[in-house]
């Protein structure tokens, strides 16, 4: 069990007043989260969703005590959010490259179905269109990030980001809003993971 | 994206949402005052905003074999066909490989996604009724450059496209290889052009050209796939709104909320959201046509909204097209690419005969005998402007005699330049700092980041002795520049890697991968870089040969300690190649430059600093204490300061976090350039020609003005964020009027008062600072917005309703104060303004169609009959109206940026409108792309006007500047 101890403590430190300790935390979840991460995707069947609000749970149950008290639950699962982006955003690129093997016209009948799907593209797509957001409205795509991977409920994002309710959900609004509109259709022809090359 | 310009887009969105559907357009366009982008934008939010639940809505789960309905067609049978395996999906569903038995051909079978069918049942109907008529008219086109479309099957519950199935990868694939040389690529063009001729010979425009869309058959053949289809499966006419709010000129949204066609390959007047013709499948040749050439996109950008706007507004880079281009097929595809498609090549034909000569070799010059529409020279503007003295400085600096063997005696020199039209030096960027501003180590040469509007950061070179700066291809996101010691080679950072360009000329070399953000790199004379990176959470400084490689620790041996454990960063090579100096950075401690050497095992701390750059340089120790660059005494040899430090040059510009990084460079031969901060735009009186008459009080950020009735005073918005500030024009004193940020400012006829909104509630606050705000409208739920104040305290508004068109209403000053409608046609009204006697109001809108005129409309309340107005601008656009104080002229901007008077006469009950004559240029458009508020107001005598003037602030040249050290 790698690191274990201390991330109740980095918690309590961080409670505390100790904003260090909530930058060790991410190294200190990090294996964890993967390791938990790769269980599951190695595992995975037809039809069997991954969810990374239940993995963060689960590695939050393991690796926190029963002691701390929820606004460090959120904090864990804002922290944790950044570590399932990468790891969701790489599993979707590697599925991407594996699946599309030597290009469209040689996969066989039975390899249809396991195609990418336009769902892993879009979230390779939503990555570049984040870290584009980021660059002129940081805590915005903090939102998206700390929901969409995270799961984080609006209070638990407000606590995390130390701004109010109302404010998480106007900036959810706009940051929504933004990237359905990045996503629209000209990302995806930007990134690797084209598949508009038809016929 | 700027940070004014986001917070504005935030704050409208967020006004606009509490509003109606139908109540947002009108808002917007008068909330925007002119600014048509800022108002797409808005829109284009507000619409993907109101989207459908979609991938973000939920937290994300991965599932192992996702798998959507239509893949299961694999191996089914629809109607007459057997479907094979999936071949590609896309926007509009996915293709299969199909098999037709009645005519046994295979076919590429495209299901079209439900989602682009619509979900209820009479638009599904409506849609599918207009996709069979395209399809039907798609088939018609039987060309062998043409991938045909062979019909529309709807069977099993299944609509597809049947079309002719291409082998072969596309030209997109081809790219990625890079470009394409000159003589593959015409034969390729040619049949572009005559598959594009034979479509538009039937009237079917292809609307979505790009190289996705093209295939390169083994043998040579090209088919462009997908003709039409765009608008096939574009919004129906009904799709949208219209009729609730006609003038909505967004770009075309389908169903999903997808702008129809790909950014990169986007007309303007489509970008625009302006109907389409062939000519947009003109420009996107040309585009194609361009990537072929330098496989480069002619276009492009981080975001969609990047690359929209560079499509609105950047040119390509010509200087990328290679040298075997000549000039027919340069002027070629530069008529192609002209934004007004009234200025662009008119006929696909005409670029398909240009491409026959130029491949027969014919050459004969024909494509400057196609018809020519008059064009402005645009090769000034990559011209640096120097004056004229300084040129013959700068040739006397190219001899280097002057300079290099006799320093210290020469007099310093001061040399300005300033950048060509249109770009801006790159102050700030996501991925470390750009160092802007490198001189060479000869001091010859300066390099610069530059974008050219919203453009890419762009290396820029500027030899001293040349008038013109030329951009350096292939250094598109290029930040952090550092010179190699025998400056042959520029070191730069881009896309996660640190390369090189020979400044003569060549493609960019990759020296190593390095993560962004960067923290600055510098070149030994050994062949040694050395570069700092954030790794860790820490920047650290690491080395590679400049050949190439692995990089490495720059300081295996250097030992830390709690003091010198701090952020490493723009690290400096002395002249010895094997010493550093770099600025440290740790947390609660004043950043200090330290030196050390690479195999040393100590760090030594020089002197602090308030810059995260330092350099050294003939002698001395540059480095920062506030804002002035100072220069102290240091021998290279002993690695140390050996006197005191000397102020240099004061308000160096900054850039970047804290410290921040600032902006001066030197060469190792006395030449220092430098960029101080200064704001950029400063009031000024000019009379009825243009001629300045005087400037008022210090530069500020100027955004807009009002002035004041009695001329003695102008309200400003000032800054990001934007707030009001009053400036006494008797002496320029310029005071903050609200703090928590301010905008469309109205005086009150007696000066006493002016009104503003905040987060579009009105306020009214006396004029001379004291006092508190009141809310004007205080039961107003809706944002509203005050255009003007009459003499009789009338107030001229607009106030979203739920009904189009969202009229102007004045509220009476006295009296029972019933608010009444003026104009009430369907059209936004963006800007309007009382005429002195509050009889008339001028304003704008677009009731001739898309373009802004600018109207006059008496004051009355209707009786039923319909209005009188009169057009004031020509019908060839205008905005920003002003009224003369006599009444008798009304001044705007004319759509070629003109400050145009025009004769009025309103004494009677009919308006009388006389000759228009443009005064002077007046520049409203700003790098972002739209109008940004007023810059101009009228004095009361109608003979002088105040205007705001910008400019970028010039980069400074101190050519043997260490001689002022020594007087």
């Amino acid at each position: 069990m790698p690191s274990t101890p201390n991330v109740t403590q980095l918690l309590l430190a961080w409670q505390a007043g100790d904003h260090a300790a909530l930058d060790k935390l991410l190294p200190a979840i990090q294996p964890e989260l993967r390791r938990i991460a790769r269980r599951h995707m190695a595992g995975e069947r037809r039809g069997h969703m991954l969810q990374p609000t239940a993995l963060v749970n689960e590695a939050y149950l393991r690796l926190a005590s029963k002691d701390v008290q929820w606004q460090g639950r959120a904090h864990f699962f804002a922290v944790a959010a950044q570590v399932m982006r990468h790891v969701l955003v790489d599993y979707a690129r590697e599925r991407a490259r594996v699946k599309r093997g030597g290009g469209a016209f040689c996969i066989s009948l039975s390899d249809a179905e396991n195609l990418v799907t336009p769902r892993q593209a879009d979230v390779v797509a939503l990555n570049d269109a984040l870290n584009a957001l980021e660059k002129f409205d940081r805590r915005k795509s903090q939102v998206v990030e700390l929901r969409f991977f995270g799961g984080l409920s609006l209070e638990e994002m407000a606590d995390v980001l130390q701004v109010s309710v109302g404010t998480i959900r106007r900036d959810w609004s706009l940051a929504r809003a933004w990237l359905y509109r990045e996503l629209g259709d000209g990302s995806r022809h930007d990134t690797s993971l084209d598949t508009d090359s038809d016929v | 994206m700027n940070e004014d310009r986001w917070r504005r887009i935030e704050e409208l969105y967020h006004a606009a949402r509490l509003l109606k559907d139908s109540a947002r357009g009108p808002f917007l366009a008068a909330a925007t005052e002119g600014d048509e982008a800022l108002r797409r934008e808005v829109e284009s939010l507000l619409v993907s905003g109101a989207s459908s639940p979609g991938l973000l809505d939920e937290p994300l789960q991965m599932s192992g074999a996702h798998v959507s309905n239509a893949a299961a067609l694999s191996g089914r049978r629809i109607g007459t066909y057997s479907v094979h395996e999936r071949i590609g999906a896309g926007g509009m569903g996915e293709v299969y490989r199909a098999h037709d038995s009645k005519l046994r051909r295979d076919v590429a079978f495209k299901v079209l996604a439900p989602d682009l069918i619509g979900d209820y049942d009479q638009q599904r109907q409506d849609h599918l009724r207009r996709f069979r008529h395209e399809a039907h008219a798609l088939a018609a086109l039987n060309h062998p450059n043409i991938a045909g479309i062979y019909g529309l099957e709807e069977a099993d519950g299944v609509t597809a496209l049947v079309m002719e199935l291409v082998d072969g990868s596309t030209l997109a694939d081809r790219l990625v290889q890079g470009a394409i040389p000159v003589e593959e690529a015409l034969p390729i063009a040619t049949q572009i052009a005559e598959a594009l001729e034979a479509a538009h010979e039937r009237g079917i425009v292809h609307r979505d050209l790009k190289p996705a869309n093209i295939k390169l058959r083994s043998d040579g053949t090209v088919k462009v796939l997908d003709f039409g289809l765009a608008k096939a499966v574009g919004p129906a006419a009904s799709a949208r709104d219209v009729s609730q709010h006609p003038t909505n000129t967004a770009p075309a949204v389908t169903a999903t909320g997808v702008i129809v066609g790909t950014a990169a390959y986007m007309s303007p007047e489509q970008a625009a959201g302006k109907a389409v013709d062939h000519r947009a499948d003109i420009w996107a040749f040309g585009c194609v046509l361009f990537e072929m050439l330098t496989g480069r996109a002619a276009f492009g950008g981080d975001t969609r909204t990047d690359t929209l706007a560079a499509v609105m507004r950047a040119e390509p880079d010509w200087s990328r097209l290679p040298s075997g281009v000549t000039d027919p097929l340069r002027e070629l595809i530069r008529r192609c690419l002209r934004k007004d498609p009234r200025q662009r090549l008119q006929a696909i034909g005409d670029a398909r005969i240009a491409l026959e000569e130029i491949l027969s070799g014919q050459d004969s010059g024909s494509v400057q005998a196609l018809p020519a529409p008059s064009a402005r020279r645009r090769s000034e503007r990559t011209a640096w402007i120097l004056a004229g003295v300084a040129m013959l400085a700068a040739i006397a600096l190219a001899t280097g005699f002057y300079i290099v063997s006799r320093p210290g005696e020469a007099e310093p020199l001061h040399l300005s330049m300033t950048l060509p039209q249109g770009w801006n030096l790159a102050l700030s960027s996501s991925q470390g700092e750009p160092t802007p501003l490198v001189v060479s180590p000869d001091g010859r040469r300066i390099a610069i980041v530059a974008r050219e509007g919203d453009g890419p950061t762009t290396i820029l070179m500027r030899e001293l002795d040349s008038p013109s700066a030329r951009p350096l291809p292939g250094t598109e996101g290029a930040t952090s520049l550092f010179w190699s010691p025998d400056n042959r080679f520029i070191g730069f950072f881009a896309d996660d890697k640190i390369k090189k360009v020979d400044v003569s000329g060549g493609v960019p070399a990759v020296v190593c991968a390095a993560t962004a953000p960067f923290g600055g790199g510098t070149w030994g004379r050994e062949g040694t870089i050395v570069f700092s990176i954030l790794d860790k959470g820490n920047y650290r400084l690491w080395k590679v040969a400049d050949s190439g490689g692995q990089p490495t620790d720059a300081l295996p041996d250097a030992s830390t300690s709690k003091e010198t454990n701090g952020m490493e960063v723009r690290p400096w090579f002395l002249p010895d190649g094997r010493t550093l100096l770099y600025v440290s950075m740790l947390l609660g401690q004043k950043p200090a430059v330290y030196v050390v050497r690479l195999d040393a095992t100590d760090r030594v701390k020089v002197v602090e600093t308030d810059s995260s750059n330092v350099q050294y340089a003939n002698g001395y120790l540059l480095f920062l204490r506030g804002a002035t660059l100072m220069a102290q005494p240091f021998d290279e040899k002993k690695v140390a300061v050996t006197g005191s430090p000397i102020p240099v040059v004061e308000g160096v510009q900054r850039q970047g976090a804290i410290p921040p990084y600032r902006l001066f460079s030197a060469s190792q031969t006395g030449v220092l350039a430098y960029q101080v901060a200064t704001d950029t735009a400063t009031l000024a009186w000019v009379d009825r020609r243009g001629q300045t008459l005087g400037t008022i009080g210090e530069p500020a950020n100027y955004k807009s003005i009002a002035l004041s009735h009695d001329d003695a005073r102008v309200v400003a918005i000032i800054g990001t964020p934007r707030n009001l500030f009053l400036v006494d024009l008797s002496n320029g004193v310029r005071t903050q009027f609200t703090f928590d940020q301010g905008g469309f400012p109205v005086w009150s006829h007696d000066d006493r008062f002016i009104d503003f909104a905040t987060n579009f509630l009105l306020y009214r606050k006396p004029s001379n600072g004291a006092g508190a705000s009141e809310r004007l409208l205080p039961n107003e739920k809706s944002p509203a917005l005050l255009f003007d104040r009459g003499w009789d305290d009338s107030m001229l508004v607009m106030i979203p309703r739920d009904h189009p068109g969202a009229d102007l209403t004045v509220v009476p000053g006295s009296g029972d104060r019933t608010p009444f409608r003026l104009a009430s046609t369907p059209q936004d009204k963006r800007i309007a303004k009382f005429s002195p006697d509050a009889r008339w109001v001028a304003y704008v809108s677009n009731e001739l169609g898309s373009v802004q005129n600018v109207w006059v409309v008496p004051v009355v309340r209707r009786t039923g009959a319909g209005d009188v107005r009169y057009l004031i601008s020509g019908g060839n656009g205008g905005t920003l109206p002003q009224w003369n104080t006599d009444g008798h002229e009304l001044f705007y901007i004319s759509s070629s940026e003109m400050l145009t008077a025009v004769q009025v006469n309103g004494d009677g009950e009919a308006f009388q409108v006389g000759p228009a004559k443009a005064l002077f240029p007046i520049r409203v458009s700003q790098a972002e792309g739209g109008y940004n508020g007023w810059h101009y107001a009228v004095a009361k005598d109608g003979r002088r006007f105040l205007v705001i003037v910008s400019s970028e602030p010039p980069v400074s040249i101190e050519v043997n500047w260490t001689a002022r050290l020594k007087g």
